[in-house]
């Protein structure tokens, strides 16, 4: 693939089915990772192939790593990318820090009998950032919230200085407040065996990113539920964002894979442009299938240019006869499903702004 | 009197009120007796061959000679393949599971393998535990009767796990240095844990 230019503002969407990952480059060989998921074929991360075909080395273009919130599906490889990114800070919601959620992380691994989980990567990049903090080459972990700046500065592009910005929209105190909680019901729970804690819920400790740089504007709402609340959630964002007149977004992740929950019209009216792409990850596990009908249908009405990247399909049980057998012989029917990779590449030259050109690879789909 | 062990011709199958049933000939197509072999009465054929005879389809009890039941074994269960199960969706009565086979070591696969559990497969000892995120082993093989029969079928058994607690309060040391290696105070954070 070719190399991307200096002058060009990037943004690439992975989906797997489960799992997404946000690519951004923000001129002059500087780039962002926004959560992580790994190739289904060859279990790297999507990021670090991806630079390998563009010829991008990563220890130094990467200056910032973002998990947005501590679900598998967006954190699966982030610490390999971090521990290659020798110059980039580690960036995370400010409703993780709090000790309940570092015991959690550090005791997970000690826990015999539990599979390998999101807090694995944590942990990993906790191993890093401490690695780095005693040898003094990097600071410590940004923790982002509400209207928070995490890069501020003037690029020169072609001779010409452009604003570059990006603002974490969320999570917001309410939020913080909700997943401490969260954790300390946890830890005072005398009787509540160890499982693996999918079933807390932590979408709204998701850092949502409002990029600028020039003129482009770029909106990735992570996994951000709207509960119709006014201290949470997208109503929270709505009321209270600092960001200036005239800033809505060209490029809209969608948040939460397309779901209801994470849909607000007053997102689409406020922060979005009208002619706007939009991308959705499908998350497909289980009997879980997002975004469903419905949601497609809601999608396409506030945009004409929606894509939904990666996905899985059922995977049949003929190469594992010996297995599949077994499992007929004890009236079991086991359902396999495969992970498919999709690429979405959104490019726009900053200077002077160019229309949008948009690639494909894989698994993408017009919604 | 003839031994009528000789005219048996099937296994026997052990009932849950601990008789021994088993086929012997047409004219008296079932019949069951007590484990301590001392009698043998015979059933109704109008049973039809199904297992699992329970009394009330006794008719026409007549006691027989003794017969004891040959070769009989403790009853095992050999495991064909172990998976590991982790509780996905808890439903009204059933659960759908992800599954991967213990060698695997990983749930990290690509290729995720799912699976349906009705209640019923799992003892009542574990019902309990189900609870999204649960982890359990489950064992696809073959169960091998007292008396030689052997079936094939599975078997569900949640894993008994400690509490978050003990391991969280282990990991407290860890978690204050991490904080304190990174600057994290509580007063970075103008919230308290209800605690």
């Amino acid at each position: 693939m070719l190399p991307v230019q200096d002058d060009t503002f990037e943004v690439s969407v992975f989906g797997t089915g489960f799992g997404e990952c946000v690519l951004v480059h923000l001129g002059n060989n500087d780039w962002m990772v926004v959560d992580s998921c790994l190739d289904p074929g060859t279990k790297t991360p999507c990021v670090l192939e991806y630079f390998a075909s563009i010829g991008v080395d990563p220890t130094k273009a990467i200056k910032l790593v973002v998990a947005t919130h501590w679900d598998t599906d967006h954190v699966e490889g982030l610490a390999e990318i971090f521990l290659l990114s020798e110059e980039s800070e580690f960036v995370m919601s400010k409703a993780l820090k709090n000790d309940d959620f570092n015991r959690f992380v550090f005791a997970m691994p000690n826990i015999p009998g539990v599979p390998k989980t999101s807090t694995s990567e944590f942990l990993e990049i906790f191993n890093i950032c401490e690695a780095r903090a005693q040898q003094n080459t990097l600071g410590p972990i940004t923790l982002a919230s509400e209207n928070q700046s995490l890069i501020r500065d003037v690029i020169n592009i072609g001779g010409k200085d452009v604003d570059r910005e990006v603002i974490a929209l969320s999570p917001s105190s309410a939020a913080q407040i909700r997943s401490i909680h969260g954790f300390s019901k946890l830890m005072t729970n005398d009787i509540e065996p160890v499982r693996n804690l999918r079933q807390l819920k932590n979408n709204n400790t998701s850092i949502v990113l409002w990029v600028k740089v020039g003129s482009i504007n770029i909106l990735l709402g992570a996994d951000l539920e709207e509960q119709g609340v006014l201290d949470d959630g997208w109503q929270r964002i709505l009321n209270n964002h600092k960001l200036p007149i005239g800033s809505k977004s060209e490029m809209f992740k969608i948040p939460h894979h397309g779901s209801e929950n994470g849909h607000h019209a007053g997102v689409w009216s406020d922060l979005v442009v009208d002619d706007n792409f939009s991308v959705v990850t499908p998350f497909q596990r289980g009997h879980h299938n997002l975004p469903t009908k419905g949601d497609r249908e809601r999608i396409s009405g506030y945009s004409q240019k929606a894509c939904m990247v990666g996905g899985t399909v059922p995977a049949s049980l003929r190469k594992d006869k010996e297995m599949k057998n077994l499992l007929q012989k004890v009236n079991k029917d086991l359902q396999r499903k495969r992970r498919e990779l999709g690429h979405m590449i959104m490019q726009k030259k900053i200077v002077p702004p160019s229309d949008w050109s948009v690639k494909c690879i894989g698994v993408c789909k017009k919604i | 009197m003839n031994n009528i062990a000789e005219k048996l011709d099937t296994v026997f199958e052990p009932t849950e009120s601990g008789t021994v049933v088993g086929r012997i000939n047409e004219t008296h197509p079932k019949a069951y007796f007590d484990e301590g072999g001392q009698t043998i009465n015979y059933i109704s054929s109008k049973d039809g061959g199904s297992s699992g005879v329970s009394f009330y389809d006794v008719e026409g009890l007549k006691t027989l000679p003794v017969c004891k039941p040959a070769d009989r074994k403790a009853p095992s269960f050999r495991t064909m393949t172990r998976w590991v199960g982790e509780v996905f969706e808890v439903h009204e009565d059933s659960f759908l599971a992800r599954v991967y086979e213990e060698k695997d070591n990983d749930a990290s696969g690509f290729d995720e393998d799912y699976v349906d559990f009705n209640f019923a497969e799992v003892s009542d000892t574990d019902r309990m535990f189900i609870k999204g995120g649960a982890i359990f082993d489950w064992h696809t093989g073959q169960r091998f009767k007292p008396h030689g029969q052997m079936e094939n079928t599975s078997i569900v058994i949640f894993r008994r796990m400690p509490v978050w607690k003990n391991y969280l309060e282990k990991a407290e040391e860890k978690a204050k240095k991490f904080s304190n290696m990174m600057g994290w105070s509580d007063s970075d954070l103008n919230v308290t844990s209800t605690r």
